[in-house]
């Protein structure tokens, strides 16, 4: 009786667990498109910027580990700006003008996106903040990451090299 | 006279040995020249090679396996191994050059009916994808109650556009940003299909939200809404966006097309 009802709860576990885990865009495949005001004259699609290397950082102006992710992407986007990676920082800030005067503080120089109604985030159905996205030249997408650690960027910026050198 | 009749006694035997070994070792060569009754050797070596000259002329030719034809090419001598090459070039080397000469013709040939055969593939594809966005249209919006809005555009100096959002009956159906490849195009002339839809017939109210960056670079929002009548036919409604160059505006229209 005891294994039965073990058995019953590990499926009615897995069965659970599932349908969130299959909602996660699978590594690979095409990254979900997405436009999004940004802080530039013009909105962006990630679907046009084929041929481009895409690195998406999801962010905050409220989230605490969030600043290490947001320097890590600054000085990635300098360092490979001419090697065709574009560098995207999407924040989940309600209000556009408190992620602005962030990055204008913080000196960030990469392109900031607005998800206002955080309907990408649903998309890409990430659960921790920081979140680091990889789209490659054919939109695909290579690397999905939640949360960022010091040692992190170091990985990130191997994994640009081998995809610039694709 | 004793002592030389007791030597020629004693020699005798050994004397008639002597002789009769002698007389052995004569008499194979007497015999050969006996059986084949010729006296001159050269001359046996001349009718040899002429009778063996017209027999191999007037037989048929045996047939010689490849292994001993290539070994007596190789051990052949320098005349012999002209004919052997030209055997080559007539039989081997011409039929190698006609294969390479057909396949450097047949390959280009190939090529292009592969290619052919992939145009009218692909062709086909695009057909059979049609077809399918047809019948997936009819499917999903039968025209009884398909409802089209579109968004044209002229090209403004005092307003670039940065969002639509549509409502029908207060019911958000339809909220797009443009970027700057699709204002290129529309400022072209393209037309763009924003919302393709089901209605019921009877009354309907379609309102458009316009956002955009006006004249001297501030933001800029207006509304404008329509009320229409669906009817059993397909509904075509057209947000057009124009300029008022008088008051340096941007106008926006609600236009139903039948």
């Amino acid at each position: 009786m005891k294994r039965t009802l073990t058995l019953t709860l590990m499926i009615t576990t897995l069965l659970a667990a599932l349908p969130a885990s299959a909602k996660k865009p699978p590594i690979g495949d095409v990254a979900p498109d997405f436009t999004l005001r940004s802080d530039g004259k013009y909105n962006l699609r990630l679907s046009e910027q084929k041929g481009y290397i895409v690195v998406i950082g999801f962010w905050a102006s409220w989230c605490r580990s969030c600043p290490v992710q947001l320097k890590a992407l600054d000085g990635l986007g300098e360092k490979y700006r001419d090697k065709g990676v574009k560098v995207w920082g999407v924040t989940l800030d309600q209000e556009f003008d408190a992620a602005r005067h962030y990055v204008e503080k913080h000196d960030l120089r990469f392109t900031t996106l607005h998800d206002s109604s955080v309907q990408v985030s649903e998309r890409y159905n990430f659960d921790d903040l920081p979140t680091t996205l990889v789209v490659d030249r054919d939109g695909k997408l290579r690397l999905m990451s939640e949360g960022f650690n010091p040692g992190d960027e170091a990985k990130l910026d191997q994994f640009l090299q081998t995809l610039v050198n694709e | 006279m004793k002592p030389v009749i007791r030597w020629f006694n004693d020699s005798l035997p050994r004397l008639a040995l002597g002789a009769a070994l002698l007389l052995t070792l004569a008499a194979p060569v007497q015999a050969e020249d006996d059986i084949l009754g010729l006296e001159d050797t050269s001359d046996l070596e001349y009718i040899e090679i002429d009778e063996i000259m017209a027999e191999d002329e007037n037989a048929p030719r045996p047939a010689i396996p490849e292994k001993e034809k290539a070994q007596a090419a190789a051990e052949a001598s320098p005349e012999e191994e002209e004919f052997v090459d030209l055997d080559a070039i007539l039989y081997g080397a011409e039929g190698a050059e006609s294969g390479t000469a057909d396949a450097a013709t047949a390959a280009p040939k190939d090529r292009k009916t592969m290619q052919q055969d992939m145009q009218s593939l692909k062709e086909k594809v695009l057909q059979v994808n049609r077809d399918l966005f047809v019948l997936e249209e009819d499917l999903l919006y039968p025209s009884s109650t398909q409802v089209n809005v579109f968004v044209s555009f002229d090209a403004l100096p005092y307003f670039q556009l940065d969002g639509v959002t549509l409502k029908i009956n207060d019911r958000p159906i339809s909220n797009h940003l443009y970027t700057e490849r699709e204002l290129k195009a529309m400022n072209r002339g393209a037309v763009q299909r924003l919302f393709t839809g089901n209605l019921p017939t009877g009354e309907h109210e379609l309102v458009a939200i316009v956002t955009g960056i006006g004249p001297e670079g501030r933001d800029y929002k207006r509304a404008v809404s329509i009320e229409f009548e669906k009817t059993s036919g397909t509904k075509y409604i057209e947000l057009k966006i124009e300029g008022d160059n008088l008051r340096q505006q941007p106008t926006f229209r609600l236009k139903q097309w039948e």
